[in-house]
C-alpha cells in the first residue's frame, strides 16, 4: 500500500488542450491577415516563427535530455504569436531566427530563480527583432506599398476599417473583430479570465485620454486586443493573483500606449510587456490578495486615513 | 472596488457517490476484539481507568482526563480488557489503546440520564455531552462539549449544522441527515440551548436535496419552522470548512487566528449533531458512527454503522475486497490520511475507509511549475499556493509566514488542480512545521 500525502486524487489532466485552445483563437485572425496582406508576404513569416519556434524547443529538450514537450501546444503559440506581431513581408529568415531565439533562447534559458520563464518568449524575441533589424520589422506595407502604421500615418481609416482589419499593420494584430471573438472563446473556456485583459484595455484609453487623443482609435489600432487578450494574458510572466493582474494590465497598457504614440517606435506593446515580465515575480509578492479572516482593503485604508 | 474583493474559482470535484449516496446504512457485524485508542481527539490524552482483566460494558469509561479540552472514551464492547498497550493509529504513530475482548453478549452499562432536559440548565446538558465523550465526527475530533461552551463574552446568534459533505466518496453524513432527520433537528435544539442561539441553520450541499427534505420535513413536524433553517447551498467542496461555511452561509469570515464565536457562531457537524441528541436524551455515548467505505477496491461499498475501535482489517474483510488496492484512506480523498497498517482502529472523526486502486488515485511525478496560478485562484482563503512552496523550497521557509501560511487548512485543492502535479500540501505541511520548529 502506498502512504502518500493528501490530496489522494487529481483533477483529470485538460493543460494539454488549453495551449490548442489559444491556437484556435488566434488562427480566424492570422487567416484574415493571409488574405489581406496576401499569403506571399505572410505565410512564410508565420511558417518560419512557428517552425523556427517549435524546432528550437524540441532541440533544446533534446539536448538537455528531457522530455520532448513540444507537442502540449505552447511553442506553436509562441510561434504564431510571434509571427503575427510582424510586419508582412519581413526577411524569412529574420522570423526563424525570432522563433529560435523565442523557445531555444528565451524560454529556455532566461528564467527567474525558480526556473520559470521571465519574459514572454515570444515578445522578448520581438523586442530583439525590433532593436536588431529596426527598419525591416517596423515598416508596414499595406497594398505592396511602404507605409507606417495607421499610428504613424496621417491619413486613418475608418472604424469599420479597423474593426474588420483593412488597416496596415503587423500580420495578426489588424482584425479587432476576429481577435474579440478569439478572445470570448477563451474567456468561455475558461482559458483566460477577464480582469487583466480589461485593465489593459482600460489602460489603453486611460493612457490615449490623458496625451488628449481618441482613445477608442487606440484602442483598435496597434496590438492593443492582441495584446491585452492573447499576450499579456501568458500565465507564466503575468502576475498569479487579481489585483496583480489588474496592476500588470494597467502598467503595460500604459507604458505600451505612451511608447507607441510618443517615439517613433510604433510596437511599443512588445517592450511594455518584457518590462512588466520583468516586474510580475515581484508584483506577486506585493499585490497579493486578501487573504479570508484578515482586514479588507477598505478598512485599511479607513485605518490609514483616520490614524 | 469589486475587483479587489476576494474572488475564487470552485472546481466541481468529481464526487464518486452514485453507489453510496443511495445506500441505506447498515450495521457491519461486532468484531471479536476492539482497540479503542486513548485519543481519539483535538486535545489531551485519556488516562486508562480500566486494567487488564476488567470486565466491561458498553458505554463504560475506560479512559478520562480531567483536562478542558479532551473527550472520554468508553468501552464499545462488552467483555474482558485484554491489554492497554502502545497500538498503531490512524492518524500516525503509535497511541496508547485498550483492547477488549467481545464476550459477543453486547451488553449496555447503567447509562446517567438527565431526569428533564427541557428544563435542564445549559451546563448539565453539556456536561452529558461531556460524558458522552463526543469529539468532532466530521474529521477534526474537537471536543464538542468544548465547542458548546463558548466563552461568556460570545454573542452567539446562529448556530450552523454542517451537512455539506463535500469530500468525494464519502455519504455518511448525506445518510445520518436523510435517514436520522428527527434526530439531528433534536440535536440541533440542544446545542442552540447550550450556546444561546436564537436560531440555527442546516447547510446542505446541492447534491443531497433528498437529505435537505428530510430534514426539512423534520424541522416542520418539530415546529421549529421559525427558528430552523434548511438551506441548500451551491455544491461547493470547499464550503464544507467551517471558514468557509460560515462566508458562504452568513457572509462573515472569522478572523485569522480566531474562532467561530468571535463572530457569533458555533457550528457543529450534523453526525455529531445527531450523537449530541442521544447524549441528552439517552445519555448515550458515542460508542459507534457511520461511515463510508468505498473506492474501486471494495466490493459492497456503503454506509455502514462500526463500532468504535474496530480495526480496518476487520471492516475491509467484512465489506470484501477486490483487485490491486493502491492505498488505503482514512477520510475522504482530499483531506484523508493513508494508512501503512491496516491494524489501525475506526475512531470518533473516521468519516469513512477508502480502498482506492491506482486507476482512480494520484500517480504520477512531479514536473516544473509553470505558474498557470490555478492554485491561486482556487484557493478558498486566497493564498498563493505556488509561492509558498517556491518560499519553502528554494527562498527562506520563515518568509511564508508573512504570506499567510498558518491561514491554510490543507483542503488540497491547489493540489487538485496544479497540472504539474506538484505536491502543494505536503510541502506547505512540511514548511509549516519548520517553521514551528525554527520559532521554538
Amino acid at each position: 500500500m502506498k502512504v502518500s500525502s493528501s490530496p489522494h486524487v487529481r483533477r483529470p489532466l485538460a493543460k494539454q488542450r488549453v495551449m490548442w485552445e489559444v491556437v484556435a483563437a488566434l488562427v480566424p485572425a492570422a487567416i484574415f491577415g493571409v488574405w489581406y496582406f496576401g499569403p506571399a508576404d505572410t505565410l512564410p513569416q508565420l511558417a518560419a516563427t512557428i517552425a523556427g519556434a517549435v524546432g528550437a524547443q524540441a532541440v533544446v529538450e533534446g539536448l538537455r535530455r528531457r522530455p520532448i514537450t513540444v507537442m502540449d501546444g505552447a511553442p506553436w503559440v509562441t510561434g504564431l504569436i510571434l509571427g503575427m506581431s510582424l510586419p508582412p513581408g519581413l526577411n524569412v529568415l529574420i522570423a526563424a531566427g525570432g522563433g529560435v531565439v523565442a523557445t531555444g533562447v528565451l524560454k529556455a534559458f532566461v528564467t527567474t530563480s525558480t526556473g520559470r520563464s521571465l519574459l514572454n518568449p515570444a515578445m522578448g524575441a520581438r523586442v530583439l527583432i525590433v532593436s536588431e533589424f529596426l527598419i525591416p520589422a517596423t515598416t508596414f506595407p499595406v497594398d505592396g506599398v511602404a507605409g507606417a502604421t495607421p499610428l504613424a500615418s496621417s491619413s486613418a481609416p475608418g472604424y469599420l476599417d479597423l474593426l474588420i482589419g483593412r488597416r496596415a499593420g503587423s500580420i495578426g494584430e489588424t482584425a479587432a473583430i476576429l481577435l474579440l471573438l478569439g478572445a470570448g472563446y477563451l474567456l468561455w473556456r475558461g482559458v483566460i479570465r477577464w480582469h487583466l485583459p480589461v485593465a489593459y484595455l482600460v489602460g489603453v484609453a486611460a493612457t490615449s485620454l490623458i496625451l488628449g487623443r481618441n482613445p477608442l482609435f487606440d484602442l483598435l489600432t496597434g496590438a492593443s486586443i492582441l495584446t491585452a487578450f492573447f499576450i499579456a494574458t501568458d500565465p507564466t510572466t503575468s502576475p498569479a493573483t487579481i489585483p496583480g493582474r489588474v496592476g500588470f494590465g494597467f502598467g503595460t497598457a500604459g507604458i505600451a500606449t505612451f511608447i507607441r504614440i510618443t517615439t517613433l517606435f510604433p510596437t511599443g506593446e512588445a517592450l511594455a510587456i518584457v518590462v512588466g515580465n520583468i516586474a510580475a515575480p515581484f508584483v506577486d509578492r506585493v499585490m497579493t490578495n486578501r487573504v479570508y479572516g484578515t482586514p479588507k482593503w477598505s478598512e485599511k485604508w479607513r485605518e490609514r486615513l483616520s490614524s | 472596488m469589486q475587483l479587489l474583493s476576494r474572488h475564487r474559482h470552485v472546481p466541481l470535484l468529481d464526487a464518486h457517490k452514485q453507489v453510496t449516496a443511495a445506500a441505506a446504512i447498515s450495521a457491519l457485524s461486532v468484531p471479536e476484539v476492539v482497540v479503542v485508542p486513548l485519543r481519539q481527539h483535538i486535545g489531551e490524552m485519556c488516562d486508562p481507568t480500566v486494567s487488564v482483566g476488567d470486565r466491561v460494558r458498553i458505554g463504560d469509561v475506560i479512559g478520562e482526563s480531567t483536562a478542558l479540552v479532551t473527550a472520554a472514551v468508553h468501552a464499545t464492547v462488552s467483555g474482558r480488557v485484554l491489554e492497554v498497550a502502545e497500538r498503531p493509529h490512524p492518524l500516525g504513530g503509535r497511541v496508547p489503546a485498550v483492547v477488549i475482548e467481545s464476550d459477543g453478549r453486547d451488553e449496555w452499562t447503567e447509562l446517567v440520564v438527565i431526569p428533564d432536559p427541557e428544563s435542564a440548565e445549559p451546563d448539565e446538558l453539556r456536561a452529558a455531552v461531556r460524558r458522552a465523550g463526543i469529539a468532532g465526527m466530521a474529521g477534526a475530533g474537537f471536543p464538542a462539549a468544548v465547542k458548546l461552551g463558548p466563552p461568556r463574552e460570545a454573542d452567539i446568534d446562529t448556530v450552523i449544522i454542517n451537512a455539506m459533505e463535500g469530500e468525494p466518496y464519502l455519504s455518511a453524513d448525506h445518510r445520518m441527515a436523510l435517514e436520522h432527520a428527527e434526530e439531528a433537528v433534536d440535536g440541533v435544539r440542544w446545542i442552540m440551548r447550550m450556546v444561546g442561539a436564537p436560531r440555527a441553520i442546516f447547510a446542505v450541499e446541492g447534491d443531497k436535496e433528498d437529505a435537505a427534505r428530510s430534514l426539512e420535513q423534520a424541522v416542520a413536524a418539530a415546529g421549529l419552522g421559525s427558528v430552523l433553517d434548511v438551506q441548500l447551498l451551491p455544491r461547493d467542496y470547499a464550503a464544507g470548512a467551517e471558514k468557509i461555511l460560515v462566508e458562504v452561509v452568513l457572509g462573515r469570515e472569522i478572523p485569522s487566528g480566531g474562532f467561530p464565536y468571535d463572530i457569533g457562531v458555533v457550528s457543529q457537524n450534523v453526525s455529531t449533531t445527531v450523537a449530541i441528541s442521544a447524549a441528552v436524551r439517552r445519555g448515550r455515548p458515542l460508542i459507534e458512527r457511520v461511515l463510508t467505505v468505498a473506492g474501486e477496491g471494495v466490493e459492497r461499498p456503503g454506509n455502514y454503522l462500526t463500532r468504535i475501535g474496530t480495526t480496518f482489517d476487520h471492516v475491509l474483510e467484512q465489506v470484501g475486497v477486490t483487485g490491486d488496492i493502491d492505498r488505503v484512506i482514512m477520510g475522504g480523498p482530499m483531506m484523508g490520511i493513508a494508512q501503512s497498517d491496516l491494524a489501525v482502529p475506526v475512531i470518533k472523526p473516521t468519516t469513512g475507509i477508502l480502498a482506492l486502486s491506482a486507476g482512480e488515485s494520484r500517480q504520477g511525478t512531479e514536473v516544473a511549475c509553470i505558474h498557470c496560478a490555478w492554485c491561486v485562484e482556487v484557493c478558498p482563503i486566497g493564498l498563493m499556493p505556488y509561492l509558498l512552496v517556491d518560499l519553502i523550497r528554494y527562498d527562506e521557509p520563515l518568509q511564508a509566514d508573512t504570506y499567510h501560511i498558518f491561514d491554510c487548512f490543507e483542503c488540497g485543492l491547489c493540489d487538485y488542480v496544479c497540472p504539474s502535479n506538484i505536491p502543494l500540501v505536503e510541502v506547505i505541511r512540511g514548511g509549516k512545521s519548520s517553521i514551528r520548529e525554527q520559532r521554538v
